[in-house]
């Protein structure tokens, strides 16, 4: 279709460790719209921000992507070799990674480091990226912009490394973010600062954005259509609304249910029981059944495919099947 | 900032002026402590330099002039006024000033030390990051063992391993010494022929060097490799040279320059094994030499050169650890 940004077709990255294999994901497919804000859910370890670097082919080894193609703007980036797509990260497509902490280099300061990818991008000398990069600390936020500028991450809060973050993603103008988690470090009040601006700058540059986080508060905020993962899997998908009204899949409910609710008079905050699954010894069946209220012998047997359960609505379940 | 840099500097000069006067103090205890368990030693110069023409009589005459018959302390107040008068004493042994002994072997030994440590950077370094980079495959198991066997071999077996394949054998390099006796080479010949005598001693040297070093690098890079900066600067489309390189060389260096400091007495203690065998006329053999004549006044002016060197080795490590993170800060 015309308007998708980026599509992703049976994506497989296995992780071949000394115990085994690893399918971290495992057959994932879907689209990002031109400025939609896809939101992707699911517990730690679900291979969400896998998917996510796997579209820039950033999976370090053991890990590998195995096959399924990923076509942005016309272009199989999985194709495309080490030059090409390097041409690609943090231009067309940039990444604001969860550790502000420990994701910027030490050693270098802001301006260094935003100033970095505009004059590899950007074809700009060393003096006009760095009056750039003031602009961009200036567009995400961050006060007395031309000092911090020449300074180190370790003088800044954690809310203006993320920011500075933030400028050094949005510095070459990219089509897609990719936020992995993006406000999981930090505190209440920096994180809807955080979500503001990012809500801002994406109206600004009408970019998509891949919000990978595990925070249906945020999805809720933020996201136009949600993905909800487990397991390697995309186990749900809907327009949030949809989502968040008529969710299907006993997993996505389960995540509903264990958000606090300031207003519900509740005791105890409802959990999923059980754990993910060992990623080297997935049950049978549908990976979810051993935690799954519902759960029947088919789903012990064999593995539910992603299926339209209503209009724009799909799911990956037993209980659905045969309702269209 | 112009202004930052300015206080920058000034606090920089203020700390190190307060690390130098720190050392006086240092310096004196570490004297002491030195002059007193050197005296500990059994015996004196001479009961082990046996002149069969010297009577009882002579000895004893010969000790008093040298105030081997007073008590240390005593002593040890005699050897300081002399060395507040710039005199640190004449060697027992040489029967000339200790400065002019020390001055006429260390540089021999700071030479050879110098040439192996800048080969060893040069080596070790690029082998350590490559060995990271590319962790378990062949390249990191090859330089794996031959850091291993660095480690292990004895200098003094591997000296003697090389004179007897690149001297004995193949007669491709010279078998001591540090200039071909009976010939006098001035400008560039002196230099190539002082080159060419250093070549087995120094290889000596640089492997046990290299071997170290070199597995510090790569732990060092292998940590610094996983870190999550590295990963953002690979998503901004950096060439991975860059990555490696820049975003993460810089980083790792930090523990490995703050070693090179605490090297600087290594570069002037001399090599006792590597250069007795090869007779290099460095200052290891003269240490041995003072060590087993109780040679007090050169023992005491080597070992306190070397207590400088360390203490000052500390204070450069300290800059420079704080010049390459900025999240040191002196105080």
């Amino acid at each position: 279709m015309a308007d998708d940004l980026l599509a992703i077709h049976d994506l497989r990255t296995y992780f071949y460790t000394e115990d085994g294999l690893v399918k971290a994901v495992d057959g994932v497919s879907f689209k990002i719209k031109k400025g939609e804000v896809l939101g992707v859910v699911g517990e730690s370890g679900c291979g969400k921000s896998i998917t996510a670097m796997s579209i820039l082919k950033l999976i370090d080894p053991p890990g590998k992507i195995i096959s399924g193609d990923v076509i942005f703007e016309g272009i199989n980036l999985i194709e495309l070799k080490e030059d090409d797509i390097r041409k690609i990260r943090g231009a067309s497509i940039s990444v604001i990674f969860q550790e502000p902490m420990t994701s910027l280099n030490p050693v270098f300061t802001i301006g260094d480091q935003i100033g970095e990818a505009i004059m590899l991008h950007q074809d700009l000398d060393k003096v006009n990226a760095r009056k750039k990069a003031i602009e961009m600390l200036k567009t995400v936020g961050i006060p007395r912009a031309d000092e911090v500028v020449d300074e180190y991450p370790h003088e800044l809060s954690g809310g203006m490394r993320q920011r500075a973050m933030i400028a050094m993603a949005i510095s070459c103008n990219p089509k897609l973010l990719i936020a992995d988690e993006p406000t999981t470090a930090l505190d209440v009040t920096i994180q809807a600062q955080i979500l503001e601006l990012m809500r801002n700058l994406k109206n600004d540059l009408g970019s998509s954005v891949m919000l990978i986080t595990h925070d249906l508060g945020v999805v809720a905020e933020m996201a136009d259509y949600v993905i909800v993962m487990y397991a390697g899997k995309i186990v749900e998908e809907a327009e949030v609304v949809e989502l968040f009204k008529n969710a299907k899949h006993p997993y996505t409910i389960g995540l509903l249910q264990s958000k606090p609710v300031i207003m519900r008079d509740e005791d105890r905050l409802n959990s999923i029981p059980g754990q993910v699954p060992n990623p080297l010894h997935m049950p049978s069946g549908c990976y979810f059944h051993p935690r799954c209220s519902h759960a029947m012998d088919i789903c012990r047997e064999s593995q539910p495919e992603l299926k339209e359960v209503c209009e724009g609505h799909k799911a990956a379940c037993w209980l659905y099947e045969g309702v269209i | 900032m112009p202004g930052t840099i300015t206080k920058r500097g000034e606090m920089m000069r203020q700390y190190i002026t307060r690390r130098l006067i720190q050392m006086i103090p240092i310096l004196i205890g570490i004297s002491i402590l030195l002059f007193f368990i050197l005296q500990l030693a059994p015996g004196d110069i001479f009961s082990t330099m046996m002149n069969p023409h010297m009577t009882a009589e002579m000895k004893e005459e010969l000790r008093h002039q040298l105030h081997l018959d007073q008590p240390a302390y005593i002593q040890y107040f005699y050897w300081v006024q002399g060395v507040l008068k710039g005199d640190f004493g004449d060697s027992f042994y040489f029967k000339q000033p200790v400065t002019r002994v020390i001055n006429t072997y260390i540089w021999n030994s700071f030479l050879l030390s110098l040439v192996s440590f800048i080969l060893s950077v040069i080596i070790s370094i690029p082998i350590g990051v490559i060995s990271a980079t590319r962790q378990y495959s062949r390249f990191d198991y090859f330089f794996t063992v031959v850091a291993l066997i660095g480690i292990s071999i004895p200098s003094f077996y591997f000296g003697l391993l090389l004179i007897k394949w690149f001297s004995v054998d193949l007669k491709l390099f010279p078998v001591s010494g540090m200039m071909t006796p009976g010939v006098n080479f001035v400008g560039m010949e002196k230099a190539a022929d002082i080159l060419y005598h250093m070549a087995l001693p120094c290889i000596v040297l640089t492997l046990s060097s290299v071997a170290g070093l070199m597995r510090y690098t790569r732990s060092s890079m292998l940590e610094v490799i996983r870190q999550d900066y590295i990963k953002t600067a690979r998503a901004k489309g950096l060439r991975e040279r860059v990555v490696i390189y820049k975003h993460a060389l810089r980083n790792a260096m930090i523990p490995v320059i703050t070693i090179f400091g605490m090297w600087l007495p290594g570069l002037f203690s001399g090599a006792i094994i590597t250069e007795s065998i090869f007779n290099w006329p460095g200052i290891g053999p003269i240490e041995l030499l003072a060590v087993n004549n109780r040679d007090y006044p050169l023992l005491m002016g080597i070992n306190l050169i070397l207590a400088l060197l360390t203490l000052l080795g500390n204070l450069i490590a300290d800059i420079t650890y704080a010049l390459v993170d900025p999240r040191i800060r002196l105080k």
